[in-house]
């Protein structure tokens, strides 16, 4: 993350039900933005793929910013990407809801396709993890994804940095060209420095995992997350 | 502007050359890489979609400047972005090779003639989970993030599209997108890509293979009369 800049003034952040319960519940960005003693803005919703919080950063991001009355320089965006089995489609009017469930972002026509959904017995959900889904391919997307969001969080000019919820796997004996992501990824985009070490600090990882349920998010901000944000020792 | 050293193109049939004889030297890359005089790396494929475009440019263009000895800034990359209703996806096996092209891994395509082949990925796509306006949206989503990475990789670079795309949806939906856009990336501008998309600039010239792809008389067209001159206009090349 860039240093020797204002302090910011506003936390965005992004992710899953891990950022933004679906109880209310306060997750890692509510104590972030307390420890840093900044308003918050939480982009994230339950049951959020990556592509969901890729599609919401870039179309919401200038919006958050104009009703808080700040400059991207005064922001610190940090996303938490979720797991790479979900995605989302636009649901046609016309073609329906398929599912009675509370949809995410059902207002703007994105409908979240999730592990939930195919234990539902949702036709849309058989036809990814069916024909569609692969770990390889998945794994690939969150890679690029969190090259390609840092990259538009640079041209931005906010201070940004993503953490992961789940750790992942790397079958790179299935896919040589994962090695290569490891190149591609800005090491200041991510927690930790580098791909392995931001696998080990993933929300749902190792240590954090032995620490109770209710404290987890907590224990997660305290001990993970702000010694690793550089403006956390500004 | 020095002129580039290197060309880096990436697209979809139009770009790789599909029923030209000799697309090493008849399509519309090849073309603009002898007026420029310099080498030419053709990352396109018959098929691809644009999240093929995105994830290969980001894959292989820091290796294609490693090959060639030249730094990013002497690097011209252009993506001819293809129809917005194609996807890929990563299956238990690898896709037959189609054209003469090596197999990219086991990343295969889908596309509505998948349908028609009888391909299962492209028959669920379709009947389950496609939708035209969330197509167009992850277009212009993918287009805002490559030119931002582009910009990050620090190459001269310009965005164009091979087919008019939007068809009667309205633009103003994607505004929120459109802003983001920067003009002086796209060929014509932002509007440029589905106001002067390659089929249409060439459109009146007949010729054209079996399956509908044009050949090198429209390809050297379009390369001499519209996009070498616009690039020389925009300072990517250097005048003539």
């Amino acid at each position: 993350m860039s240093q020797a800049r204002a302090r910011p003034r506003l936390l965005v952040v992004n992710g899953c039900e891990h950022t933004c319960s679906d109880d209310g519940t306060p997750t890692w960005a509510a104590h972030l933005a307390d420890r840093l003693a900044l308003p918050l803005v939480n982009l994230g919703a339950p049951r959020a793929s990556n592509h969901r919080i890729v599609r919401t950063t870039l179309t919401r991001f200038a919006h958050e910013m104009r009703q808080h009355d700040v400059e991207p320089r005064d922001v610190l965006f940090v996303a938490m990407l979720t797991s790479p089995d979900r995605t989302e489609v636009r649901v046609a009017p016309s073609r329906g809801l398929l599912s009675g469930r509370r949809e995410v972002d059902a207002g703007d026509g994105w409908s979240a396709i999730g592990p939930w959904s195919a234990h539902a017995g949702e036709a849309r959900a058989a036809a990814w993890y069916d024909h569609l889904y692969h770990e390889v391919g998945g794994l690939v997307s969150l890679l690029l994804d969190t090259v390609l969001l840092g990259a538009w969080l640079d041209r931005s000019g906010a201070r940004h940095v993503t953490a992961l919820a789940h750790p992942y796997h790397v079958p790179t004996e299935a896919y040589p060209a994962l090695d290569m992501y490891a190149r591609r990824i800005d090491p200041r985009w991510i927690v930790g420095g580098d791909v392995d070490s931001w696998r080990a600090c993933a929300l749902m990882q190792g240590t954090s995992q032995s620490v109770h349920a209710a404290d987890r998010h907590k224990w997660w901000t305290d001990n993970v997350l702000l010694p690793r944000l550089e403006i956390a020792r500004a | 502007m020095a002129q580039p050293q290197l060309l880096v193109v990436n697209g979809d049939s139009n770009t790789w050359g599909a029923e030209h004889a000799e697309p090493r030297t008849t399509a519309w890359p090849s073309v603009l890489g002898a007026r420029l005089g310099i080498p030419v790396v053709n990352l396109a494929s018959p098929g691809s979609s644009n999240q093929r475009i995105v994830r290969t440019t980001v894959e292989s263009l820091p290796d294609a400047c490693d090959q060639h000895g030249v730094a990013p800034g002497d690097v011209l990359f252009i993506a001819m972005w293809s129809l917005p209703n194609r996807r890929e996806y990563w299956g238990s096996t690898p896709e037959p090779a189609h054209d003469g092209e090596s197999p990219d891994g086991n990343w295969r395509r889908i596309g509505p003639w998948g349908i028609e082949l009888g391909w299962v990925a492209s028959t669920a796509w379709f009947e389950h989970l496609q939708d035209d306006r969330g197509d167009i949206e992850d277009f212009f989503c993918a287009s805002v993030l490559l030119e931002s990475w582009l910009e990050w990789f620090g190459c001269r670079f310009a965005l164009c599209s091979a087919y008019g795309f939007l068809g009667d949806v309205r633009r103003e939906q994607f505004d929120v997108y459109l802003i983001q856009m920067r003009e002086e990336r796209y060929f014509r501008g932002v509007q440029g890509l589905w106001r002067s998309p390659f089929h249409v600039l060439v459109k009146h010239l007949r010729d054209r293979g079996p399956g509908g792809h044009k050949l090198a008389e429209s390809h050297r067209h379009f390369t001499d009369e519209h996009l070498l001159p616009w690039l020389r206009h925009t300072g990517l090349a250097e005048p003539s």
